[in-house]
This record gives C-alpha cells, sequence and structure tokens, in this order.
C-alpha cells in the first residue's frame, strides 16, 4: 500500500516540471526541425551544413526521447502541441512554428509521432522526404504514410488531421460537453499548478486564468451545467475534484452578490488554490488512513499557512495571488475569531474567505456522502451549517448560498415513487422539491446510462407529475458506481 | 458568433482597416519605450481611436479574420506582421484568437483598454501575459472575438481519465474529518433519508426562516451585503498580504517552517522589485527593521532570519534586479526606487556603485548620483574607492559625486582621477574641485593648470579665477612670470592672468605693473602680446591699486597698451558703479 502511494506521489510530482520541460524542448525541436527541412531544401544529403543542422536537430530529438519517450508534435487549430502540451511561443519563435503548421497544412498531416528507437538516419529521409513532398505537391496523409513505409522510415509516424471542433453550441449536449471539459481542464490544471508549487517552481498564471474566466463565463450564462458535475466525487482526486467544487460553488455565490467578472475571476482563483498548501504536508500524514492524533493535528493545521507560503513563492506578487494567499489563511477561520491556524494575524475575515469556507465545508461534508463512513446528508449539512450561521459562517452569506445550492444539491441520491433511484443534477428554480435528475436504475438493474428527467415536467395528458420523490436515500445502500452517471 | 466573412467591404474601407491596424502596430512599437501614461503613448492611443473612426465614418463593423501573421477582411490582407513585437496578427494568434470585430459604437476608453491589451502582450517573452485573459478582463462591449480555447481541444476521454471512484467505500478522508470537527457527526443519513419531500421543504423552509427572511431576502439583508462587498473593494490586498507574510515570519515556529516563512517574504519582496513595485519593497524593508529595533521578534532564529533578509535586500543580487528595471525604459517614475534606495545602509554602497556603472540611461544615473552623495558622506573611502574602476564613464560620474559631497576627504581621490587618460574624467575633476571649499584643492588645480589639453587648463584657469582662491596666487605668478607663458595661446593666456589678477588683490596688481614695465629688444610682439592680456586683466581686479595703475597706463598715449588700458578701466568703474548703485 505505502509503496503504491509513494510512486503516485512522485509521478504527480514530475508532472508539473514535465510540463516546462516539454515546453523548452518542444520549443527547440520546432525550431530544429524547421531548419533542417528548410536546409534540406537547399542543400543535398552530403552538404556539411545539412549534416550539421541534422546532427543538432537528433541531438534534440535523442535528449527529449531519453527524457519522454515517445515524442509527439501535433498542429491543432492553430497552435502546435508538443507532447500534448501547447508550445507558446514568442516572436522569435514564430517564423519556425509557422513554417511547420503550413508544412503539415499542405502535406495534409497534423504532425508526427517519433517514437524511441528514432534513429538519425530515419530523420534525415524524413527530411528529405518531407521536403520532397511539399515540393511534389503531394497531399494527403495516406499518400505520406505510403512514401515513409516504402523509405523504410518505421520510427517516424506522419498524423492524420484532427477534426477540429469549435463550432457553435447550440444545444444542451454541446454546452453540457463544453461544462465536461472545461471542468477537467480545470482540475488537470490544478493538478498541474499544485506540481510545480510543491517542486517550489515560479507558475505561469495564464493557463489557469483562461480556465477560470470560462467557469465564470458559463456559470454566468447557465450555472446548472458546471453545478451538476460537483456531484463527481473521487477518493484519488479527491483534493482536485474538491477545489474545483469549491471554485464553482464559490462563484456561484460571488455571482449572486453582483461581483463584477474580474471579481468572479479573483474569486475563483482564490478558492481554487484554498487547499493549495496541503501540497506541503507530509505524505505519511496526508495519507494516513487511521485517525490522527494530536501532532498529526497539530501539522495538518499548518496547511493554511504552507498555503500562503507556497502561493507566495510560486505565484507572481498580484491581486489575484494576494486573495488566494489570505483565503489559503483564513479558510478555517470562524467568524467569531476561533478556527486555526494560529497566527499573530487576525482581524475581521476577509468576504472571500467568508465564501470559501462555507463552499468548503458543504462540499467536503457532502462528499463524504458517497465515502464516508458515516455519510451526513445535505440537508442536514446545511442544518449543520444553518446552526453555525453567526458564529462560524457569516449569516447573509450562508443564506445566499443555501438558496443557489437548493434543497437538493447535485449529486443527492433519491428514490423515485416509482421505485427508481436517481441522482440529483440541477434544480428547477420555480420547484425546489421537484430537481432535474438522472435515472439510474430500479434497485435489481443499473442502467449503462443515466435517464435524464426533469421532476418539474407534467405529463402533457393529465397535467399530472408522472414521478415524484419519495425520499432521500443513503448511497453505500446503493454500491453504484455514481461517477459514471454524472459522466455519461 | 456570427463571422462577418461576408461583408461588402469597398475599396477606401479597406484601406481604412489597413491604416487602423498599421496605427495600431506603430504605436505598440513606440509605446513600449514608455509608460502608459507617457505623452507618446497617449498620443499614439488618439491616433489609433482617430483611425476607428474614420472607418465608421463609412463603414459599420470592422470584422476580420486572425491567421498566423496576416489579419484578412474580406480575403484582403490587412496587415502583415513580421517577427516584431508590434506583429498584431500574431499577438492574436498566439493566444487562439482567430476573428475579432469592432463595431461602430466604440468609444475612446474602449478602444484605448484595446490598445493596451495589445500593448501588454508584447513583450519579448513566453511567460508575458495572454491577450485573451486581458480581453476578457476588460469585458468589452463593442469588441468581439472568436477563439480556439486549449481545453476546447481535449478529448474529454483523456480529461476524465482517473476521475472514476474507487468501488471501497470504508476509507475516511481526512480533510472531511478536518472539517467535521464541529458539526454534528451523529446527524447520520439516517435521520434524514426518510424525510419525505414535504417535511424536506418544510425543513428547508424552515432553514431559511432561522436565517432571516425566508420569504426573501430583507432590506436589511440586502443592505449587509451590500456593505459586505463594498468593504472588500475598499481593502489595500498587497498591504494585507506584506502584513501576513511580516507576522508569519515572528512566529514561534520550527526553524524549518520559519525559513519557509522568511523564504516567501523574500520572493515576494523579490518580486515587487522585478515589478517596479519599490513602494511596496520599502514598506517590507522598513517593517522587517521595524519590528527587529522595537523588539517584537522573539525568537532568536527568527530574529536571524529575518536580519539576513534586512541584509539580503540590499545585496548585489538584489541590487542587480533593480538595475534591469531601470534599464527596461528610460522613461520611469524614479521617485520610489529612489526611496527604496535610500533606505539602504552604507554596506550596498559598492552594489550602488556598480549599479550606477550599468544603468542605461541619464535620469536614472542621475538619481542614483545624487543618492550616493547622501549615503557617500560618511563613507568617502569606499566612494573613492571607485575612481580606480576601469570604466571611464563609472569614474566621472563618482568624481561628479565627489564634488558634490564637498569633503576634503574627497581631494586625495580627486588627485588620483586628475591624471585619468579620459579628457571627460578630468573636466569633471577641474568642476568637483571648484565645488570644495578648501585651500588644499590649489595645488591639484595649478597642477592641472599643466594638463596636456588647452581644454583642461582653460577650465582650471577659469575655474581659479572664479573660485577667487588666494591661495592660487603664488603658484598664478609662477607660471604668469616664467619664461614659457607668452607662447601658450591666447585665450588660455587671458585666462589665467585673469585667474591671477582675480585671486592675487594688490599683489597681483605689482605683478601686472612689473609686466607692463618689461621691455625687450627680440621679439616685440610676444611681450607686447603679455602686455595687453596683463593690462586687460586688471579690470577683474578689486583692488584699489589697479584703478591706480589703469588711469595711470591710460593716461600715457605713448603707451602701447594705453587703448586697451582705456577700455579696461572704463570697465572696471562701470563694473565698481553699478555694485554701488546695487549696495545703495
Amino acid at each position: 500500500m505505502a509503496s503504491s502511494r509513494s510512486s503516485r506521489t512522485t509521478n504527480r510530482e514530475l508532472a508539473g516540471s514535465e510540463e516546462l520541460v516539454h515546453s523548452q524542448q518542444g520549443r527547440a525541436l520546432i525550431n530544429q526541425l524547421s531548419i533542417l527541412i528548410k536546409t534540406a531544401r537547399i542543400y543535398s544529403s552530403d552538404n556539411k551544413s545539412f549534416r550539421i543542422q541534422l546532427d543538432q536537430c537528433y541531438q534534440i530529438l535523442e535528449t527529449s526521447i531519453a527524457e519522454e519517450g515517445e515524442l509527439s508534435l501535433q498542429a491543432q487549430s492553430g497552435y502546435l502541441f508538443f507532447c500534448g502540451v501547447r508550445i507558446r511561443h514568442d516572436v522569435r519563435g514564430f517564423a519556425a512554428s509557422k513554417h511547420l503548421q503550413e508544412l503539415f497544412h499542405k502535406l495534409d498531416i497534423s504532425g508526427f509521432v517519433f517514437a524511441t528507437s528514432t534513429a538519425v538516419e530515419e530523420l534525415e529521409k524524413a527530411a528529405l522526404l518531407v521536403n520532397a513532398a511539399e515540393s511534389e505537391g503531394l497531399h494527403g496523409f495516406e499518400k505520406l504514410q505510403e512514401r515513409f513505409d516504402s523509405s523504410q522510415i518505421e520510427s517516424i509516424l506522419p498524423l492524420p488531421l484532427v477534426a477540429e471542433q469549435h463550432e457553435e453550441m447550440t444545444d444542451d449536449r454541446e454546452k453540457r460537453s463544453f461544462a465536461k471539459r472545461t471542468f477537467f481542464y480545470a482540475v488537470n490544471n490544478l493538478k498541474t499548478v499544485t506540481d510545480m508549487v510543491s517542486n517550489g517552481r515560479q507558475v505561469d498564471a495564464a493557463r489557469t486564468k483562461r480556465v477560470i474566466h470560462s467557469l465564470v463565463d458559463q456559470i454566468l450564462s447557465d450555472e446548472s451545467y458546471l453545478l451538476e458535475l460537483t456531484a463527481l466525487k473521487s477518493h484519488d482526486q479527491y483534493t482536485f475534484l474538491h477545489s474545483a467544487n469549491v471554485c464553482i460553488y464559490s462563484i456561484c455565490l460571488g455571482t449572486r452578490l453582483n461581483l463584477t467578472k474580474a471579481e468572479l475571476s479573483l474569486l475563483g482563483f482564490a478558492a481554487l488554490f484554498h487547499d493549495i498548501g496541503k501540497t506541503k504536508l507530509p505524505l505519511e500524514i496526508l495519507n494516513k488512513p487511521s485517525n490522527f492524533n494530536n501532532q498529526d493535528w497539530e501539522v495538518m493545521r499548518m496547511h493554511p499557512i504552507y498555503g500562503v507560503l507556497a502561493v507566495a513563492r510560486s505565484l507572481p506578487f498580484d491581486e489575484r495571488s494576494c486573495r488566494a494567499m489570505i483565503v489559503s489563511l483564513e479558510h478555517h477561520y470562524n467568524l467569531d475569531g476561533t478556527g486555526y491556524p494560529e497566527t499573530l494575524f487576525r482581524r475581521s475575515l476577509n468576504l472571500y474567505s467568508k465564501i470559501v469556507t462555507i463552499c468548503d465545508v458543504f462540499d467536503a461534508m457532502t462528499s463524504g456522502r458517497v465515502y464516508r463512513k458515516n455519510p451526513v446528508s445535505p440537508e442536514n449539512v446545511l442544518r449543520n451549517m444553518i446552526q453555525q450561521a453567526g458564529f462560524k459562517f457569516d449569516k447573509n452569506l450562508l443564506k445566499v448560498f443555501l438558496t443557489a445550492v437548493s434543497l437538493y444539491p447535485p449529486g443527492t441520491v433519491i428514490l423515485l415513487d416509482s421505485g427508481q433511484y436517481a441522482l440529483v443534477m440541477g434544480k428547477n428554480p420555480g420547484d425546489l422539491l421537484r430537481p432535474k435528475v438522472k435515472v439510474i436504475g430500479d434497485g435489481n438493474k443499473w442502467f449503462d446510462k443515466g435517464i435524464r428527467l426533469n421532476l418539474a415536467d407534467r405529463d402533457p395528458v393529465t397535467g399530472q407529475y408522472p414521478r415524484s420523490i419519495a425520499k432521500v436515500i443513503d448511497p453505500r445502500e446503493l454500491n453504484v458506481d455514481f461517477a459514471r452517471f454524472v459522466l455519461d | 458568433m456570427q463571422r462577418r466573412g461576408q461583408l461588402n467591404y469597398s475599396l477606401g474601407e479597406i484601406t481604412a482597416i489597413r491604416e487602423l491596424f498599421l496605427s495600431l502596430a506603430k504605436g505598440i512599437k513606440a509605446s513600449r519605450q514608455y509608460p502608459p501614461e507617457h505623452p507618446v503613448s497617449t498620443q499614439f492611443k488618439a491616433v489609433f481611436f482617430d483611425k476607428l473612426k474614420s472607418f465608421f465614418e463609412q463603414g459599420e463593423v470592422i470584422a476580420v479574420n486572425v491567421h498566423y501573421d496576416t489579419l484578412t477582411a474580406q480575403e484582403e490582407v490587412v496587415f502583415r506582421g513580421s517577427a516584431g513585437s508590434d506583429n498584431v496578427a500574431h499577438l492574436l494568434h498566439r493566444d487562439g484568437v482567430r476573428y475579432l470585430e469592432i463595431s461602430r459604437q466604440i468609444a475612446a476608453p474602449e478602444a484605448t483598454e484595446l490598445f493596451d491589451a495589445f500593448l501588454a502582450c508584447a513583450e519579448r517573452s513566453e511567460q508575458c501575459e495572454d491577450i485573451v485573459n486581458l480581453f476578457w478582463q476588460a469585458d468589452f462591449e463593442h469588441i468581439k472575438y472568436e477563439v480556439v480555447d486549449v481545453f476546447e481541444l481535449g478529448e474529454i476521454r483523456e480529461l476524465v481519465a482517473g476521475y472514476t471512484p474507487e468501488t471501497e467505500s470504508s476509507r475516511v478522508r481526512p480533510e472531511s474529518a478536518l472539517l467535521t470537527e464541529s458539526v454534528d457527526e451523529s446527524a447520520s443519513v439516517e435521520d434524514s433519508a426518510r424525510l419525505f419531500p414535504d417535511q424536506m421543504n418544510e425543513a428547508y423552509q424552515h432553514m431559511l426562516d432561522q436565517l432571516g427572511d425566508g420569504a426573501g431576502y430583507s432590506h436589511e439583508e440586502l443592505a449587509a451585503l451590500e456593505q459586505l462587498v463594498e468593504n472588500d473593494r475598499q481593502l489595500s490586498i498587497k498591504d494585507e498580504v506584506i502584513e501576513l507574510l511580516l507576522q508569519l515570519c515572528r512566529s514561534d515556529w520550527t526553524s524549518r517552517d520559519l525559513a519557509l516563512a522568511v523564504e516567501a517574504l523574500q520572493s515576494t519582496f523579490d518580486k515587487t522589485i522585478q515589478d517596479a513595485d519599490f513602494d511596496a519593497s520599502s514598506v517590507m524593508f522598513n517593517r522587517v527593521r521595524e519590528l527587529l529595533r522595537e523588539g517584537e521578534v522573539r525568537s532568536p532564529t527568527a530574529r536571524k532570519k529575518l536580519t539576513e533578509f534586512v541584509a539580503r535586500c540590499g545585496d548585489k543580487i538584489r541590487i542587480k534586479m533593480l538595475t534591469e528595471v531601470l534599464n527596461r525604459r528610460e522613461e520611469l517614475d524614479l521617485e520610489p526606487a529612489r526611496r527604496y534606495l535610500s533606505e539602504l545602509g552604507w554596506e550596498s554602497l559598492n552594489h550602488l556603485l556598480w549599479m550606477l556603472g550599468e544603468l542605461s540611461f541619464y535620469p536614472a544615473r542621475k538619481m542614483v548620483c545624487e543618492l550616493l552623495v547622501e549615503k557617500g558622506l560618511d563613507r568617502i573611502d569606499l566612494l573613492g574607492g571607485a575612481v580606480f574602476d576601469s570604466r571611464w564613464y563609472l569614474v566621472r560620474n563618482v568624481v561628479w559625486v565627489l564634488g558634490e559631497t564637498g569633503d576634503d576627504r574627497a581631494i586625495s581621490f580627486l588627485r588620483k582621477a586628475a591624471s585619468h587618460n579620459e579628457i571627460r574624467v578630468r573636466a569633471e575633476v577641474v568642476k568637483a574641485l571648484a565645488k570644495l571649499d578648501n585651500e588644499a584643492v590649489v595645488d591639484l588645480q595649478l597642477s592641472m593648470l599643466r594638463d596636456q589639453s588647452e581644454k583642461i587648463r582653460s577650465m582650471v584657469a577659469n575655474e581659479l579665477g572664479n573660485g577667487r582662491r588666494r591661495g592660487a596666487f603664488a603658484g598664478l605668478q609662477e607660471i604668469v612670470t616664467s619664461k614659457e607663458f607668452p607662447d601658450a595661446p591666447l585665450s588660455e593666456m587671458r585666462q589665467i592672468m585673469e585667474a591671477m589678477v582675480t585671486c592675487g588683490g594688490a599683489a597681483a596688481v605689482e605683478v601686472v605693473q612689473k609686466i607692463v614695465r618689461r621691455s625687450t629688444l627680440f621679439d616685440k610682439t610676444r611681450l607686447r602680446r603679455l602686455q595687453e592680456v596683463a593690462v586687460n586683466a586688471l579690470q577683474l581686479s578689486d583692488d584699489d591699486q589697479a584703478l591706480t595703475l589703469l588711469e595711470k597706463i591710460a593716461s600715457d598715449s605713448k603707451s602701447h597698451v594705453c587703448q586697451i588700458a582705456r577700455k579696461a578701466l572704463s570697465q572696471l568703474q562701470f563694473k565698481r558703479e553699478s555694485k554701488v548703485g546695487v549696495q545703495s
């Protein structure tokens, strides 16, 4: 058990640095590959200039392969991706990047894969062949592939074109699909940033900002698509999913306070990173399966401070990161001054901290409803939170939150009067008793895919509601993988 | 968004769009040299807006498709960029913008924001700001854009891999446990799962009632929420964070945690310098010193680490960072940087001198020189050491600083600089010596009258004259009465003679008298020239004997210097009368 955990962590720790290395190596390869192909256009293969460029290109390729294994260089929608990482170049790299993208376009391919066995002779042949194909006006992935095959280039493979996917989102399905992509991009981005922070690296927040902006836009347009994803829980990815959920809940709450778009972006950013300090906690405590002793708690209670220090070290010193630092410090402070950690820095809580605290507690507690030994139902979580309004939580903000998540928050498992089980996906503002659900089965048989149902829809003939909620269910009773229904 | 590719632009409209983007590119290129509020920048923004207005006199919408290095309107290339930071097509395309549309209702502030967004991401670095983020933050009303976002390209299958939950449900998350401390654990799902919808609704309404007016929000609740937001907007969040970091650094923690805290403080401090936020740098530096001075840091480890932090604030690494920032552009508000640097102790003096040699722009060099005058007073030895530097321009600046200190200890270093190969250094030495109110500088000045450069000799003579240093008289007399003196260039001869007359009083008049009396059978022209110069110089004397001598020579019509004496006399009389007039 211990070894599997540590190996998982090692991989995670590597991910952040991988991205940085990818960017550097990617830029180097793009530049050198472009030079090599251009040189092949002018000189024959035995020319000294060509040999020098070939050697340099192979050297970069070899180094990258040694570190990363198989490499891919692919163009899509005007971007170049190296091993799946988008390469953002400045004007100095622009000519090479443009050249390769135009070349790929002419040849009707999206790029190349370089296998670990790539030899310098193959790179040479490929450069000459690609150049010849371009001159001849050869068009089509299959034709190029044939040429590669006949030239016995086995370790470098051309890649077919990738379908473009940026048409207008018109229907519900597309919006839901876009919400999913944004949600998981947010989660993956958080992972990358977390890895970089835990390794003490400087983080470029531009990508995170992009994804937060997209979350804000989607929430402002229709929050239901993202809110339903907060039902997704996972042990392995708990911290990341939880942080993404807190981010979504916080933005939803912020919209109800009429925060500006820019403020919502700051709030979302702070919420997404509120738990970043946990990356600095010793693994033996983070992964401890049993209850904590006093010493463990003492260490655990340092995570808000570690969050402050990590953000201070790894992010630019601007309003965004300052907000994140304050929220990280204060997200376990209570309104009445109690809570942790113990510091000399205590004054009235920041608005964003008050918001994130509410969302954090709610999501953490309701996450337990699927996995905890003694899960607390959403209704009971809210009831408990209300009991603490005024001294733990801000009363007015809690009320705003309560109206946002409503009676049956996403992820609540219910039994319908039809005898079928369903997972709540979102609320109907006009009828809080009749949420939107996914019917998942009848207890004996579980569907492959959940069936979407709006409990507020009446039968057009009888005018009656076909189904109603009978009761809230303890999810443990069902032993079902709910995630697949959330994501289907 | 509906693309307007089908718009039918007239030739005039296409030309107007071309001019618009060209003005944008030019504006970006020029504005990168200046701060945002600089007149040059403002002027380019105005030109850009004029071009926009000019288009909208004929057209309704500017719609361009963005390609790798071109912008096209209706298939016509309206902008083609090169490999420069002013390539607006590249700046858009790089971050995924594929279409841009500007409608005619656009006003100047929005156009300025568009301009500023381009400018902010035009840095030559991969880490510079993302234009899509800037567009988003600007929240344009009359500008639309279409973006291909990276996360739109990802396959959901790949992204969601690994998010399927484990089937076991026995583990308890520590995070959940942490959050449930104060929540009633006994309230398990069993208590509520059997609640029927009506009861649920009742419970929900009850909860809302508990939080106030269940039917909606009361005026008080709404006012309280608005107040929360308003108060938050008044916060100075950066100041709060600085205070927070300082508090963390003085907590009673383990050595490791304290090291982390001070490291974070250091990192933040460095960023304030890199961002040219020198006021924040000053606040951090001063607050730490204050905490240490007032004994508010109890832990010896914390005290030690914070003392080291203070030392690092003015070390070479930080001064180098600051130098890089000041070298970014000439037009920069230097006052905050000056305030910060002035807080540093004498330990930083050497680094400041190093900085002086590295600064590219005159205003920054001037600022540092002035600062060194203040800081160097107590450490002339450190300051003066820089005259041995191999960079002549640094030596020249240091000579200026030494002169401004007015401190006698500077003389020995100025003596060294007086023999510098570079004439510009020696010229600065002459000026510096004039600022030192000490007769000891006279020897050095007199020795510089023998400088290889006529310019320097002339400058020294001028300074000696202006300075009216009595102590210089003997030396000047020696030069004036030397055999070689009549061979000196006329202007130099005049300046040295005048200096002698100014410094020497009655004794100098006697020297002139002797020169005038001198006669020779050989090379009369040479002597005459000397005598003319000597008589003419008398007009600068304050001594009454000069007046008497001039009257005597002027009345001797046979004398070849009679005319010169008359002119000098009238000048001297006029000067004296003016002086009396002013006094009365």
